[in-house]
């Protein structure tokens, strides 16, 4: 007899753990991307820059400040040469948070599948939380991981020339900056996928605000307006940075108010969420 | 009790003038109902505020005014009820690209059921609907019926108390929409509380007697569709009686009571109105044998839920 046939069947839930609501949303959100190859090739592109100064560490720690020469500070192993590292990565935070992120939200929309998210035990911020947590695995997998491989690297080839702040500190400092970096940066990126109902609508103003405001910012160093660099979107992470590196400063801007900027930044994200998200359907 | 139109203490859904506006336009204008357990059709035309209304029932849009309770809270106070609840939107709100079988999956997960549930209740919901073939082909490829189906199985698999339908037929094939119109009256039966919303009369009254009907966002009527029938004088009830002496049936009738008017139509068919259907109905038989009539066969000419949508509307 087939099912359909059998009657309406009850089930007493199971007394199995269950998963929070955001873990299952991160949980596919990260699983999904990773289904293409083109992505997996992208990640892989994505650890070449961390195998060069892998080369240059080994280098450095054998040979000397030989490696220093050919490859400037991006070749250091004292914390501000990882924050070079990881703000060298911007191309490939670019463009895969671009991939992975500008449809987070706007697929939702477009599908209006946000009445089917909210009509299940979820709230805003586990829905937020969980499409969050999808872009900050893709960027700790580009920035964060990278750094925790060399620095294990690097004392692995000379623990007695790396000691323990490559061993906790500068792992420490790269947490905590990826941290709060990836928590803004997906918030950013969300409320970019929450104003449009399709990707690509996403990804050119993604685009507009990550290149076109570095470039903005760097017509504006060439021309000495100072001042200006402040609207360079991803510099200001990488400014901000330096206070947890205890690194110069990368623009002509004080780091204090780069944090204040991305704190702004931030906010109005989470403002534009709160108003953009909502299981609502459009009525004209 | 069962249905709309019950008392605060047995409702599971309730309503307290509640409305809502969208800038300028009024959706929905201080509606109040409780409905408690069994089938239950929200009917209305297009545009008369069903779904609105549908949505602040299931927490999922926020009043303008008024209160709204599912077992007497407020869902979106206290999202954990949502596990008590499904709903079954009427917007096509599928992402093209995931395949049936992963978006039932994930909608459980959601719900909090672990894998191996998951995977049995999925497994029985694809079953059910007949999609067990189809469960592994993307979304986007399914036929408007398929896809009504797979929103309608999110909206049981994790077996809620209280389930809201809106338009739950749309796009069906005849089969499917038997087979879905049978499991909802089960599930009637079964205690849980179904809300189905739609404007298609017959498709609700095959469903349920139980109705709320709403028009221009505000409720018209609530409650059984004899009952709504009896409480509108304005329009009287049309029996048609089928006998072999019409015109002795004709003279007695015209002198009862409950009777307004009496109509021989044919040689064998008179039509009574009448102004208390059920008074009527309940005296025929003694009428009938007390003074030796015949009657063949009654017809009910306008009790229907149809025309009782007509007679509240007055399309």
């Amino acid at each position: 007899m087939p099912i359909y046939e059998r009657g309406y069947t009850n089930w007493e839930p199971s007394a199995g753990r269950a998963r929070p609501a955001w873990w299952v949303i991160a949980k596919r959100g990260i699983a999904e991307p990773l289904k293409k190859r083109w992505l997996l090739v992208l990640l892989l592109a994505a650890w070449v820059p961390a195998i060069v100064k892998a080369a240059m560490i080994y280098v450095k720690l054998k040979a000397g400040d030989i490696a220093d020469l050919l490859g400037g500070g991006w070749t250091s192993i004292d914390p501000a040469g990882f924050l070079a590292f990881m703000d060298g990565q911007r191309f490939f935070v670019f463009v895969l948070l671009a991939i992975v992120g500008a449809g987070l939200i706007a697929s939702d929309r477009r599908d209006n599948g946000l009445s089917l998210y909210f009509s299940r035990p979820l709230g805003l911020a586990s829905y937020v939380g969980g499409k969050s947590l999808i872009i900050m695995f893709y960027y700790f997998m580009v920035t964060l991981a990278p750094v925790y491989a060399l620095c294990l690297f690097a004392y692995v080839i000379a623990p007695e020339a790396t000691g323990l702040e490559l061993l906790f500190l500068t792992p420490l400092r790269a947490t905590l900056y990826c941290t709060l970096v990836g928590a803004s940066l997906s918030l950013v990126l969300l409320a970019f996928s929450s104003l449009g109902k399709r990707s690509i609508f996403v990804m050119v103003w993604w685009a507009i605000m990550v290149m076109g405001t570095e470039t903005i910012g760097a017509i504006a160093e060439g021309l000495g307006q100072d001042s200006v660099q402040a609207v360079n979107f991803l510099g200001q992470y990488h400014n901000a940075g330096t206070v947890i590196f205890g690194a110069e400063p990368r623009l002509a801007v004080n780091p204090l108010v780069s944090c204040l900027i991305l704190v702004a930044w931030t906010v109005g994200a989470i403002l534009i969420l709160r108003k953009q998200i909502r299981p609502v359907e459009v009525v004209s | 009790m069962i249905g709309a139109g019950v008392s605060d203490d047995v409702a599971r859904i309730s309503a307290i003038k509640v409305g809502k506006w969208f800038g300028e336009v009024i959706a929905v204008n201080n509606c109040s109902l409780n409905v408690g357990t069994g089938v239950v059709g929200l009917l209305g035309a297009n545009g008369a505020g069903k779904s609105t209304l549908f949505k602040m029932l299931a927490g999922l849009i926020e009043p303008s005014h008024g209160t709204v309770k599912v077992f007497g809270r407020n869902l979106r106070d206290e999202v954990g009820w949502y596990r008590r609840m499904g709903f079954c939107p009427e917007s096509d709100a599928l992402p093209g690209w995931m395949t049936g079988r992963e978006f039932l999956a994930l909608m459980l997960r959601l719900m909090g059921f672990e894998k191996a549930e998951v995977n049995r209740r999925v497994e029985y919901w694809l079953d059910r609907f007949e999609l067990s073939e189809a469960g592994n082909r993307r979304m986007g490829g399914y036929s408007k019926g398929m896809r009504q189906k797979i929103k309608l199985a999110q909206a049981l698999a994790h077996d809620p108390e209280v389930i809201f339908l809106d338009e739950p037929l749309n796009g069906m094939d005849p089969v499917s929409r038997k087979q879905s119109i049978e499991l909802v009256q089960e599930l009637g039966a079964k205690g849980h509380t179904v809300l189905v919303s739609s404007h298609i009369l017959p498709e609700v009254e095959s469903m349920t007697s139980q109705i709320i009907l709403i028009d221009r966002g505000r409720v018209l009527a609530e409650g059984s569709i004899t009952d709504i029938r009896d409480m509108m004088p304005e329009h009287p009830t049309t029996v048609a009686l089928v006998s072999d002496d019409v015109r002795r049936l004709a003279g007695f009738l015209i002198a009862q009571d409950h009777v307004l008017g009496v109509e021989i139509e044919s040689e064998s068919r008179v039509v009574v109105r009448t102004e208390h259907a059920l008074s009527f109905y309940r005296a025929l038989p003694s009428w009938v044998i007390e003074n030796d009539l015949t009657v063949d066969e009654i017809l009910t000419l306008d009790d229907s839920l149809e025309a009782v949508f007509q007679y509240l509307t007055e399309r």
